[in-house]
């Protein structure tokens, strides 16, 4: 019972009307700039499955999942050292490992909610209402969830170690994923993303093959079995480091003490 | 109960706490001390917030470090005024109740109960953030009573609160001292304790300097005199006959009141005990009668600077 109402503290802190009207802004503005595109462009030209895969890839994928899961995933604990109310979660009789699960699975709902949300927008803006089954956008609302509980795992457990750990979050999914992808060599294996885009692949125009084969052209891409294994260790790994740390670890400020 | 055996906690360079060794039983333990003297590191060590670097602290008789046994029985009140500010005070409590793992069929009526032991009922459905700094400090305690722990630690709990919420507070300690519970609160603010509880704990630059029953100690410390001041229209015939008394280390008349006459001893006990004989045998008309050294803020000074 008192899970429950942990966890549903946690949802209801991450669904405040400003969060909402982030939230809505993340999922508007590619429906806009869709909308326009598929406009502007003749329907000869347009095609809209190719659009709809550069749009998840590179938006859903790219920016709005890892985004959301860096901020609130690293979050669940940094803002409670920072506020100073994790005082009140660590001197209650609830292990403190149930306190974290729970906190990290209204983080990988709401996130979760909030791709599926851009994606279904994304969709209707191009392929349109009367074709979804053109887009693999059943594909891409079930393997979501798995995308977002792996870097929200790994956003966890920096959380869990470091003060701070929005900068090294940011640095991580926006400089470290995306250089290490289109470096040559075996480079792109450590990468969380070669692995979800080999495990929920989307058409691109051919340019853009090309740029991301530069590293490929050199070493194979890992297979989806490979890409499996390293997704689920991956998340079970980090999630069971986060648990271990923060029932271990003391989370008192130093100038705290006195 | 809570025992501290040796215990000692650093911060890389810096001690926080010093070889304590304590035991604070049942009932109202005042913990004292300057900014910086070590209560609040004792406090986190006592509330399983940090681990002692050496020795060790039992809390009924239990490691309290992450121990969900030990906050069963353990109640906290947090000097940190930073609170859930954007929960009403009921929800507020709602949740610490939850996870303290009250059961549902109990949980309401006690939440309702805490908030109101606290005088907070009128003001429990508005935010948190909106309180003040007294309703801050209620609501912090009822959280902490909420599941009626046996032990209670409530570090500076009486900071912001107005001459009625102190009277208030204290009842409520009182009340649940008498019944059984273990009560340890922290304080820099001598006179604010002194009228709760005899029985502290002193602390100084991460030691403890004394601890037990304040008079008690006030009259251990016999190398310091123990200052009286007594007003009587007879001031020169008094510090005569008191002169005469072997443990009366002096007597001063005071260059502004000549009816004032202050009295230096290091026996105060006997001092005490052979004072009304005097002043009834010569018949002094004694007006006011004071010690400085008998309050907190003395023995304080005393053990620090000494």
């Amino acid at each position: 019972m008192s899970d429950i109402y942990l966890f549903r503290t946690a949802l209801r802190d991450l669904i405040r009307p400003g969060k909402l009207f982030a939230f809505a802004i993340l999922v508007a503005l590619p429906f806009l700039v869709c909308t326009i595109v598929k406009w502007k462009t003749s329907p000869e030209e347009y095609a809209a499955t190719t659009y709809y895969g550069i749009w998840i890839a590179m938006y859903v994928y790219g920016f709005v999942l890892t985004m959301t899961s860096v901020i609130f995933s690293s979050g669940i604990i940094a803002q409670e050292v920072e506020q100073k109310t994790i005082v009140y979660l660590l001197t209650r009789p609830l292990p403190r490992w149930r306190i974290l699960l729970m906190k990290y699975l209204a983080s990988i709902l709401i996130t979760t909610v909030v791709c599926w949300l851009t994606t279904l927008a994304i969709a209707l803006a191009t392929v349109g209402p009367t074709h979804l089954g053109a887009a693999p956008l059943a594909h891409d609302i079930l393997f979501m969830p798995i995308g977002v509980s792996v870097y929200s795992a790994l956003f966890l457990l920096m959380g869990t170690l470091l003060n701070r750990p929005l900068i090294l979050g940011l640095i991580f999914a926006f400089g470290w994923e995306y250089l290490i992808v289109v470096l040559p060599g075996y480079g792109q294996y450590c990468a969380i993303v070669t692995y979800l885009r080999v495990l929920s692949p989307h058409e691109m125009p051919a340019w853009m093959n090309k740029w991301a084969l530069l590293s490929a052209s050199i070493v194979e891409p890992p297979t989806r079995m490979l890409s499996w294994i390293v997704v689920l260790t991956l998340l079970i790994v980090t999630l069971g480091a986060s648990f271990v740390i923060f029932s271990t670890r003391e989370y008192v400020p130093r100038e705290e003490a006195g | 109960m809570i025992v501290l055996e040796r215990a000692s906690r650093w911060y890389g360079q810096v001690l926080g706490l010093n070889d304590v060794s304590c035991t604070i039983p049942a009932g109202i333990t005042a913990l004292l001390g300057e900014n910086g003297a070590g209560k609040s590191t004792m406090i986190k060590v006592m509330t399983g917030q940090l681990k002692p670097s050496a020795g060790r602290v039992l809390v009924q008789g239990e490691l309290p470090f992450a121990n969900p046994r030990v906050f069963r029985k353990l109640g906290y009140c947090p000097e940190i005024e930073n609170n859930y500010d954007q929960m009403t005070g009921q929800e507020f409590v709602t949740l610490m109740a939850h996870l303290a793992g009250l059961p549902s069929s109990t949980l309401k009526a006690r939440v309702a109960e805490s908030i109101e032991t606290v005088g907070m009922t009128s003001a429990a459905g508005r935010k948190i953030g909106g309180y003040s700094k007294g309703m801050r400090q209620r609501i912090k305690v009822a959280q902490g009573i909420v599941h009626d722990p046996d032990v209670l630690v409530l570090d500076e709990p009486l900071n912001g609160l107005d001459p009625l919420g102190r009277r208030d507070i204290s009842t409520l300690l009182h009340d649940l001292a008498g019944r059984g519970k273990c009560i340890v609160i922290s304080s820099h603010i001598l006179y604010e304790v002194e009228q709760l509880t005899r029985n502290m704990l002193l602390m100084a630059k991460g030691r403890l300097m004394a601890q037990g029953d304040i008079y008690q100690i006030r009259n251990l410390i016999d190398s310091h005199p123990h200052h009286i001041t007594i007003t009587t229209d007879q001031a020169r015939s008094l510090a005569k006959h008191l002169l005469d008394l072997p443990y009366i280390l002096s007597a001063k008349f005071n260059a502004q009141d000549s009816r004032l006459l202050e009295v230096e001893t290091h026996a105060p006990d006997q001092f005490y005990a052979q004072f009304p004989n005097i002043v009834l045998e010569h018949g002094y008309n004694i007006t006011h009668f004071d010690s400085p050294d008998n309050n907190l803020e003395a023995v304080f000074k005393y053990l620090v600077s000494g």
